[in-house]
Order: structure tokens, then C-alpha cells, then sequence
């Protein structure tokens, strides 16, 4: 399968007076994955449902491969959607969840059984033992499992995923993150991932857009928005971040840039120790300077500084971003 | 089974005024004349065609009742359910529910009115709006519960797989809602089959049903025996299908 590119351009959703979404253009690459990330109510839901065609946009326009779809109905734009809530049908069981786009489309018994198989092993859920099995009867990652099937099985051109994991244990959450991004390989789908969650994003990412109040603040690669963050709000909603006052704005530098006891620095504080937190490999480490609490992590092997130590903690020039606002 | 105290109040009220007088009737549906053991009142309902066409004109009448009522409330239940929202949602719900509180009684005798006013005499079509009247808001009710429990996304799902109007009608709408249209359709066909109030007041000539012929049994044709095996059968039937609304109720709670 083939995924399509996604072309947004110039969203606006409005509900009454409240603004949901404000002149979104995005342009999600086909046979990626995107992540549209933000905290909740930022619009990156609504957006989702106006690319899937279940909202209609109050501006702006959605292209699928070029092609105008903004007043296509659902039904006729090939998407597979899996809802925050799953939205699985309760009446019928895993193989007929699975069927349904099949159903609708009037495939043949045989080419359904077949397709359906493919995508429950696809999942990880072997069609002999879950077939038959009902909705209720599955653990939490089984119906995760079954609602992306059910999006797979009809080869969308966009497969859009709304938090899908959202109410999972980390350890499942994990194996199912993984296992969207061989689907994601195995399969070429163009992907639309939405979440609030920055190690979902992550970890499962080609290209993120960072969201706020209804408007895209920015995109790129993982690496380049950890890196290059472009205001202080993404710099902290994308990984941790200390945002301090500086020259023309703020200065932005990552905890682990920044310096204890350095040989070599640009910038020089003394500092108090706050708080260290033991997080396994790492250390979290609070630096108190001139009132101001510093994060900083550092791996834990050799580090020996306790709450209470006086230090000195410091940055290079070069691990320092500056954002305007 | 162990009867727990909360529910002994209830237990004890309807053993006193339903199950007691149950059995004593039972007992004297095999009762001769002379007070001999019996099965002649079980034949007699049997062998005169009579009760038999009284019992089944009640069943069709029923059915007829369970079959209007659910096509008027199905899409109704839907739009109050799905489409109306917010104040909108509140009127439409107290407009349908109001005929409910009031007595039927006092509302077959305004309905008479009304039918006079139209020019209709007592008769089939008078019984019948009296009988839809009457069973509405108890068609409405389960099939409006189990339409407010399908969740938004179950519906969208559905449209973004690609189902149309009518596939979303047949394989989601309907079949999600089912629970609700068993409950409401078995309630509106074993509460109308034995209405009396209604084919008596409405039904002038053609208001002769079970409800009727067991009042004449007893307090006219002073054929207790025969009354109170009638009565027998349609209670056992109804005491069946209660069973399998209590069964269905349970299966509902599953979900």
C-alpha cells in the first residue's frame, strides 16, 4: 500500500465564539509518520477529525494527494481511524469489528476472511484464538490491538491514530509503539499520530508538529525540534527545558548541557543543591541560583553530589538556544 | 436463595396481594362446581371457539399496538436521542413523557372526546389511538436508554470505515440498539394484551378482549371456575415472558 501526502491549508474551526483551530497549514509527508503533539485542547483532535472529513473546517481547505477532499463525506475518503475511545462495536465480535470496512465495501466472504487474518496477525493476535472472541472479553492492549486492525484492514490511504494509547501501562504501551512503527514500514501508510504525550512522540515519530491554542508553533524531525526549539513553549512541552530571561527574549538550555563543577564554560553560576532524584541510570538533579531552580541530569555513574552541596554549574555558548518569545 | 432484608418489604407486599391470590386461584381453577378436582375449566376454554378467538383478537390487537408504537418511537428515540441537543433535547423529552403521569382512565375518556370531535365513533380505529396513546412512552423509553448509550465515536467509526446511511442504520444503529427494542416491544405487547380499560371504553363492538371476557367470567357470568383458568394461562404466559425480559435485562447489563 501506498500512503497519500496530506495537504492542510489554512485551517480554521470554529465553534461559536471559541476559536478551535486558527489557519493550520501542514504538510504530512506520505508513507511517514506525523505527529501532531500539544497539550489538550490545543486543536490537534480537531484537526485529525477535519483531515478524517467527521468535522467539517469553518476555513481552509484538505487535499489528499492533490487532490480537494474538504467536502468529501468519510465514508469516501479511505481512512483508518482509531479513536481515543476505540469506538469498537460491542455487538459484534473481534473478526466482525475487524470486517466491518470490508462489509460496507461489499467484499467478497473470502477476500474478507483473508484480509481480516492478515490483519489481526499483523496486530500480533492470532485469528485462530481471537476470532471469535467478544470486545468485552480482552485485556486493554487486545482491544487497542483490534481497533488498529480494523483501521488497517481496509488499506487506508491515511491511517489517523487519536492517543490511542492513551490509557495503557507504560510497558504495553511501549510494545504497541513499536509494533505501530513496523506496521507503519511493513505496510507504507501515511500515519497520523495525535498525542499529548512527548516520549510517544518521540518514540514514534518521523516528523512532529508542535500545537498550542489552535495553531501549528512548529515542525520537524524529533532531533531538530529538541534541538532548535522556536519559542519557549515548545522548547518546554518537548522534552525538559530550563527557559531563562536572556539577550532579545529567553535563553533555552537542556538540563543535560548543563555543566557541574565545569573545567571549561561561557556561563558560570554558583549554585546550591536542591534536590537529587534517583532515576535509574540518571540523575535529576535541582540547583538552586540566585533563586532560581535549575534542572539538570546527568548520568549517575561518578556523580557525587548530595542536597545541600555548594557548586558551581555553568553552560557553552553553543548548547544555548535563544527564542524570541 | 437467601432473601435479603432490603427487598423482604417488597417480597412480602406481593406475596400478600399478587402470589397468595395467584395461588388461591389456581387452586380453584380445578374446582368443580361441587369443589371436586377438575381439568373441565381447562376444557371448556379449549372447546368453546369463543374464548379461543377472544384470546387470539387480543393478541392481534398487540401485536398491532407493539408494531405501531415501535415505528412511531424507533426515529423519534433517535432524534431526541442523537440530534436534539440541549434545551431542545429537554422540551421534546417532557412533551413525550407527559400523556405518561396522567391516569389512563381520565385520558381515554378526553380521548373519547376528542374522537367524537373528529367525527369517529367507538370502534377499532377509536380503541387503537387510545391503545398507541397509551404505549408510546413505554416503546420510547428502553429504545431511548439504549440509543443515548452509543457513544458519538461508534457512529463516526462506522462512517469512517465507510459505512453509508443505511449501513449505519442496519449493522450499527439497529443492532446496538436491539437490547432496547426487545425490551420495549415484549413490555408494550403483554401490558396491552391484557389492557381493559381502553377496548372497553374506546373499542364499543370491538373491545371484547381478554381483559373483558375475564371481567364477564366473574362478575357477570359468574363462571369463576372457567375465569380463573383463563386467567391462569395468560398469567403463566406473562410470568414467561417476564423471564425473558429479566434474562435480557441481564444481558444488556453485560455490555
Amino acid at each position: 500500500m501506498k500512503g497519500v501526502e496530506v495537504y492542510v491549508e489554512g485551517i480554521t474551526k470554529k465553534y461559536g465564539s471559541t476559536t478551535a483551530l486558527d489557519g493550520v497549514t501542514l504538510r504530512i509527508p506520505p508513507s511517514e509518520i506525523t505527529t501532531l503533539l500539544g497539550p489538550s485542547g490545543c486543536g490537534k483532535t480537531t484537526l485529525l477529525k477535519i483531515i478524517a472529513g467527521l468535522e467539517p473546517p469553518t476555513k481552509g481547505r484538505v487535499y489528499f494527494d492533490g487532490r480537494d477532499v474538504t467536502n468529501l463525506a468519510p465514508e469516501k475518503r479511505n481512512i483508518g481511524f482509531v479513536f481515543q475511545d476505540l469506538a469498537l462495536f460491542p455487538h459484534l465480535n473481534v473478526f466482525e469489528n475487524v470486517a466491518f470496512g470490508l462489509r460496507v465495501r461489499r467484499v467478497p466472504e473470502a477476500e474478507v476472511k483473508k484480509r481480516v487474518y492478515w490483519a489481526l496477525d499483523l496486530v500480533g493476535l492470532d485469528p485462530s484464538e481471537f476470532a471469535r472472541r467478544r470486545i468485552h472479553e480482552l485485556s486493554g492492549g487486545q482491544q487497542q490491538r483490534v481497533a488498529i486492525a480494523r483501521a488497517l484492514v481496509i488499506e487506508p490511504a491515511v491511517l489517523l491514530l487519536d492517543e490511542p494509547f492513551a490509557h495503557l501501562d507504560y510497558k504495553i504501551k511501549q510494545r504497541l509503539l513499536l509494533q505501530l512503527k513496523r506496521i507503519q514500514r511493513e505496510t507504507g501508510a501515511t500515519v497520523v499520530y495525535v498525542t499529548h504525550d512527548q516520549n510517544e512522540a518521540m518514540a514514534v515519530s518521523h516528523k512532529i508538529a508542535v500545537m498550542n491554542n489552535g495553531k501549528i508553533l512548529q515542525v520537524g524531525s524529533p532531533e531538530e525540534v529538541y534541538e532548535k526549539p522556536n519559542s519557549s513553549f515548545v522548547a518546554s512541552f518537548f522534552g525538559e527545558a530550563n527557559v531563562l530571561p536572556g539577550e532579545g527574549g529567553f535563553i533555552v538550555i537542556r538540563p543535560e548541557r548543563v555543566l557541574i563543577n565545569p573545567d571549561r564554560a561561557d556561563t558560570v553560576y554558583d549554585a546550591y543543591i536542591e534536590d537529587v532524584v534517583f532515576q535509574g541510570p540518571l540523575l535529576h538533579i535541582e540547583a538552586r541560583v540566585n533563586g532560581k531552580i535549575i534542572k539538570i541530569i546527568k548520568p549517575r555513574n561518578g556523580m557525587v553530589v548530595k542536597p545541600g552541596d555548594k557548586v558551581r554549574i555553568g553552560w557553552l555558548q553553543k548548547d544555548v538556544r535563544v527564542v524570541p518569545e | 436463595m437467601k432473601i435479603s432484608t432490603i427487598i423482604l418489604p417488597l417480597v412480602i407486599f406481593l406475596a400478600l396481594f399478587f402470589y397468595a391470590p395467584f395461588i388461591i386461584l389456581g387452586y380453584q381453577s380445578f374446582q368443580g362446581l361441587g369443589g371436586e378436582f377438575t381439568l373441565d375449566n381447562y376444557l371448556a376454554l379449549v372447546r368453546d371457539p369463543t374464548y379461543l378467538h377472544v384470546i387470539l383478537y387480543s393478541i392481534v390487537i398487540a401485536v398491532e399496538t407493539t408494531v405501531i408504537t415501535l415505528l412511531l418511537a424507533y426515529p423519534a428515540s433517535y432524534y431526541v436521542a442523537r440530534i436534539a441537543s440541549g434545551q431542545e433535547k429537554i422540551i421534546l423529552l417532557a412533551l413525550l413523557l407527559t400523556p405518561f403521569w396522567i391516569d389512563v382512565l381520565l385520558r381515554s375518556i378526553a380521548i373519547k372526546t376528542i374522537i367524537y370531535t373528529i367525527g369517529l365513533r367507538e370502534g377499532y380505529t377509536a380503541m387503537m389511538i387510545g391503545m398507541v396513546y397509551e404505549y408510546l412512552p413505554i416503546m420510547f423509553l428502553p429504545i431511548y436508554a439504549s440509543m443515548s448509550r452509543i457513544s458519538r465515536s461508534a457512529i463516526d467509526a462506522a462512517r469512517v470505515f465507510g459505512a453509508n446511511t443505511w449501513d449505519l442504520i442496519r449493522r450499527v444503529i439497529v443492532p446496538m440498539t436491539l437490547p432496547g427494542i426487545v425490551a420495549g416491544s415484549l413490555l408494550v405487547l403483554l401490558m396491552s394484551m391484557t389492557e381493559f380499560v381502553i377496548p372497553s371504553l374506546l373499542g364499543g363492538t370491538q373491545g371484547f378482549t381478554i381483559g373483558s371476557l375475564i371481567y364477564y367470567l366473574f362478575l357477570s357470568g359468574g363462571l369463576w371456575g372457567v375465569g380463573a383458568a383463563l386467567t391462569m394461562i395468560v398469567t403463566v404466559m406473562l410470568m414467561v415472558f417476564a423471564f425473558i425480559i429479566a434474562k435480557r435485562t441481564g444481558d444488556i447489563t453485560a455490555w
